[in-house]
C-alpha cells in the first residue's frame, strides 16, 4: 500500500516539477529541444549541436507529443512529461520483475519498500523531471533486463526464437534512446547464448537476433554522428568528440587530469554540502557520484546558496549510506547463494559501472560523473537493495524497510520544486 | 492553496493558450511570437524563419562559434533558446504587454508594427517582418524604434540580439560599478549591519541563483559564478 502511495505522490511530484521548473533549465535542455524541432519540421537532428550526437528516439517521440498533445501545454513540459513517463515506468517495470520472483509476503514488502525508495531517490527524480533521453533508456533496458530475468527464472514459456525477438525489440529501444543502449544488447545476446548452449545452432539464431537487429536500427541512425566524427566511436557518447573547439572547451572543465587515487578519495563535504563547489567533489568520483545520487550534486535542479536546501541535501546524503550499506549487504548475500538469479541484471550493472568508471577516465571532468549515468542499472539496484533487506533479521528488516520508504519520501520532498520559497 | 501559485498558473495558462493557437495571419503570428518569449521558447522557434537566426547573431561562446561556421542555423536556434532560460529574460518577459497597431499584408509578405509597454521604462515601437514562403507566417525580421534608457531590459527581452545583449551587458557592468562604490562610500561614512532591505536583495539575488546554462561553458561559468548581487548582469552577458 505505501509503495501504491508513493507512486501516486511521485506522480504528482513529476507533473509539478514538469510545470514549475523554469523552461529550459533542464540539462542540455535547448540542444534536446533543437533536435525535437528538426523532427517535428521533417528534418534530421543536427548532429553539430550539443545533445546531436544522442540517437533519435526521445527526440522523435517527443516531436510526435508535439504534435498530438494540446498546444496550451509548452513544449518543454510535453518532454519533461514523456520523461516522466519513462521514469515511472522504469521504476514500476523494476517492481513487477522484482515482485515476480519474490517468495512469500516478506519478500514482496522488501521489494515494495525498495520501490518506494526508488520513486522518490533524488536521481531517479530530477531525472524524470528533466528534458533528457535518459529515463527512456533506463525504461527500455530495465524492460529487457526483466524478460531475460524471467526467462532465466523460468517463469516465462521457453520458446527461444520469440523471446529473442522481444529482447532484439526492447534492445532496439534502449539503444535507440542512447548510446548506453548497447551495453545491454550485449548483455541480452550473450544470456541468449548461454540459455540456449544445449543447442547451439537455436543459441547463435537468437543471439544474432537480439544483437543484430537493435544494432541495424542504430547504425543508420549513428552513421551521421560517426561520420561527422570520422570514424571515433567516442563521438557515441560525448558531443566533445565531433569538435576540437567543444573539446577544448570541456577541457575546463576541472580536474582536467584523472589519477586512480580520485576514484578512492572520498571528501567530507559529500556528507555536509553535496554540491559542485564543494571542497574536493569535483575531483572525487565516489564523492560526486553519491552527492549527484542522493542531493543535486551538479546543481541542476534544486537552487544554489539557499541554506535550508543545503542542509536537506546534506542530510539526505548522510541517510543515502544506509541504501549503499544494504545493496553492499545485498550483493554479498548474493554471492553465497549461487544460482540465485538476476544474472542478467547483475552482469549489465557490473558492465555499466566499468564503462561509467572507464568514461570518468577518458573524460576527466566532472560533467562526466553523474549518477544518472548509471539509471539504466535500476533493476540491479534495486535486486541488491531487496537481497540486502532480505539479508537483516526480523525487527531490523522491518526498520530498513520503514527507512527506505522514508528516505524515498524525504528524496520526493526535497525535489519538489519551490518549497524553499 | 497558495494565492501566488494560483496567479502563477493562471498566467501560465492564458500564456500558454495564447501562443499554443495556430497562427493563420501575422498579427496573430506576432501575439503568438510575445506570447512564448520565455514561457514556451521551443515553441516560438516554428514562428521564426532562417533569415531571423541569421539576423540575432545570437552566440553562447567559442565552441558554438566554431560549429556555427558548420551549422550556422542550429548554433543561431541553440543561442535563442538558451538566451530565454536565463531568469532575468523570464522575469523580463512576464511584465512585457504588447499591442498590435497596424498590420499591412500583402501576398506573401507582411508587416507588423506593434507598441511594448514595458513594466518599467517607456513604450516602444517594434516592427516586424514576415515571410510565408511554406504556407506559414514567420518572422524574418524585427527592428525596433524609441526605446529609452529605461526600456533597455525589456527592449532586449522582446528582441534578444547579439548587439543588445553586449549593450546591455555593458549598462549593467557599469551599473553595478557605481552602485559599488557608492556603497564603498556608505560604507566608510557609517559601518552599521544590513538593514531589513539588505536582506531582502540578498534574499532575492540567492533566489536568482539557479543554474541557468547546460552547456560546459556555461557549467563552468557556474562552478565559478560572481556574487549573486551581480546574478542579472552575469545572466544577460552571458
Amino acid at each position: 500500500l505505501l509503495a501504491f502511495v508513493t507512486l501516486g505522490l511521485a506522480a504528482l511530484a513529476r507533473f509539478h516539477n514538469a510545470f514549475a521548473y523554469p523552461p529550459l533549465y533542464d540539462f542540455d535542455g535547448p540542444g534536446h529541444a533543437l533536435s525535437v524541432y528538426a523532427l517535428r519540421e521533417g528534418a534530421l537532428p543536427p548532429v553539430l549541436s550539443w545533445a546531436g550526437f544522442h540517437p533519435p528516439l526521445y527526440h522523435a517521440l517527443g516531436a510526435g507529443l508535439w504534435l498530438l498533445l494540446p498546444a496550451a501545454i509548452p513544449v518543454h513540459v510535453q518532454l519533461r512529461l514523456l520523461s516522466a513517463a519513462a521514469g515511472l515506468g522504469a521504476v514500476i517495470v523494476a517492481w513487477w520483475a522484482l515482485a515476480c520472483r519474490a517468495e512469500g509476503d516478506a519478500e514482496r514488502a522488501d521489494v515494495a519498500s525498495v520501490t518506494a525508495l526508488a520513486l522518490g531517490v533524488p536521481v531517479v527524480a530530477i531525472a524524470s523531471g528533466m528534458i533528457g533521453n535518459e529515463t527512456l533508456c533506463t525504461l527500455f533496458t530495465t524492460a529487457l533486463l526483466a524478460h531475460l530475468q524471467r526467462h532465466s527464472d523460468g517463469i516465462a514459456p521457453a520458446a527461444p526464437l520469440r523471446g529473442a525477438l522481444v529482447s532484439a525489440l526492447l534492445g532496439a529501444g534502449a539503444a535507440a534512446s542512447k548510446a548506453t543502449g548497447l551495453v545491454v544488447v550485449g548483455v541480452a545476446s550473450l544470456t541468449q547464448l548461454v540459455r540456449l548452449r544445449r543447442t547451439p545452432r537455436q543459441a547463435c539464431l537468437a543471439a544474432s537476433l537480439a544483437g543484430g537487429l537493435p544494432l541495424l536500427v542504430l547504425l543508420p541512425l549513428q552513421a551521421r554522428v560517426l561520420a561527422a566524427a570520422a570514424g571515433s566511436p567516442l563521438a557515441l557518447v560525448t558531443g566533445a568528440a565531433l569538435s576540437a573547439e567543444m573539446r577544448a572547451e570541456m577541457a575546463e572543465q576541472p580536474p582536467g587530469k584523472r589519477h586512480l587515487g580520485d576514484y578512492f578519495s572520498l571528501p567530507l563535504s559529500t556528507f555536509t554540502a553535496p554540491v559542485l563547489t564543494s571542497p574536493g567533489l569535483q575531483r572525487s568520483v565516489p564523492g560526486l557520484l553519491h552527492a549527484s545520487a542522493w542531493a543535486d550534486g551538479h546543481g541542476q535542479f534544486l537552487p544554489f546558496g539557499v541554506p535550508a536546501v543545503l542542509r536537506a541535501e546534506a542530510a539526505l546524503s548522510v541517510a543515502g549510506l544506509l541504501p549503499a550499506g544494504l545493496a553492499l549487504l545485498g550483493g554479498v548475500r548474493l554471492a553465497r547463494q549461487r544460482g540465485a538469479g538476476g544474472a542478467p541484471a547483475l552482469v549489465f550493472g557490473a558492465l555499466l559501472i566499468l564503462a561509467f568508471l572507464r568514461y570518468a577516465w577518458v573524460i576527466p571532468h566532472y560533467s562526466a560523473v553523474k549518477a544518472s549515468y548509471l539509471l539504466p542499472a535500476l533493476l540491479a539496484g534495486l535486486l541488491l537493495l531487496t537481497e540486502g533487506l532480505g539479508a537483516l533479521p526480523g525487527r531490523l528488516r522491518n526498520i530498513g524497510r520503514a527507512s527506505c520508504v522514508a528516505l524515498g519520501w524525504a528524496g520526493l520532498a526535497l525535489t519538489w520544486q519551490g518549497w524553499w520559497t | 492553496v497558495d494565492v501566488r501559485c494560483l496567479r502563477a498558473l493562471l498566467l501560465l495558462a492564458t500564456g500558454a493558450l495564447a501562443c499554443g493557437q495556430a497562427p493563420d495571419s501575422p498579427g496573430e503570428t506576432v501575439k503568438r511570437y510575445f506570447a512564448c518569449l520565455g514561457r514556451d521558447p521551443v515553441r516560438s522557434l516554428e514562428l521564426l524563419s532562417p533569415a531571423f537566426h541569421a539576423s540575432h547573431g545570437l552566440r553562447l561562446g567559442a565552441a558554438v562559434d566554431q560549429a556555427a561556421a558548420r551549422d550556422p542555423l542550429a548554433a543561431a536556434r541553440v543561442a535563442w533558446l538558451s538566451v530565454q532560460r536565463a531568469g532575468a529574460f523570464q522575469e523580463g518577459a512576464r511584465h512585457l504587454a504588447a499591442e498590435i497597431v497596424k498590420v499591412s499584408e500583402e501576398a506573401a509578405a507582411a508587416e507588423v508594427v506593434t507598441r511594448v509597454l514595458p513594466a518599467r521604462g517607456t513604450a516602444f515601437v517594434q516592427r516586424f517582418q514576415l515571410s510565408r514562403p511554406d504556407g506559414r507566417w514567420r518572422v524574418d525580421a524585427v527592428a525596433q524604434e524609441q526605446v529609452g534608457p529605461q526600456s533597455r531590459l525589456a527592449a532586449f527581452v522582446a528582441h534578444p540580439t547579439e548587439t543588445g545583449r553586449r549593450e546591455l551587458a555593458e549598462v549593467l557592468a557599469s551599473g553595478a560599478q557605481r552602485r559599488a562604490q557608492r556603497a564603498g562610500g556608505e560604507r566608510r561614512r557609517a559601518p552599521a549591519r544590513p538593514g531589513h532591505a539588505g536582506r531582502a536583495v540578498t534574499a532575492r539575488a540567492a533566489s536568482l541563483q539557479r543554474r541557468p546554462l547546460g552547456t560546459a561553458r556555461s557549467k563552468r561559468a557556474w562552478a565559478a559564478r560572481p556574487a549573486a548581487t551581480e546574478k542579472t548582469r552575469v545572466e544577460i552577458s552571458r
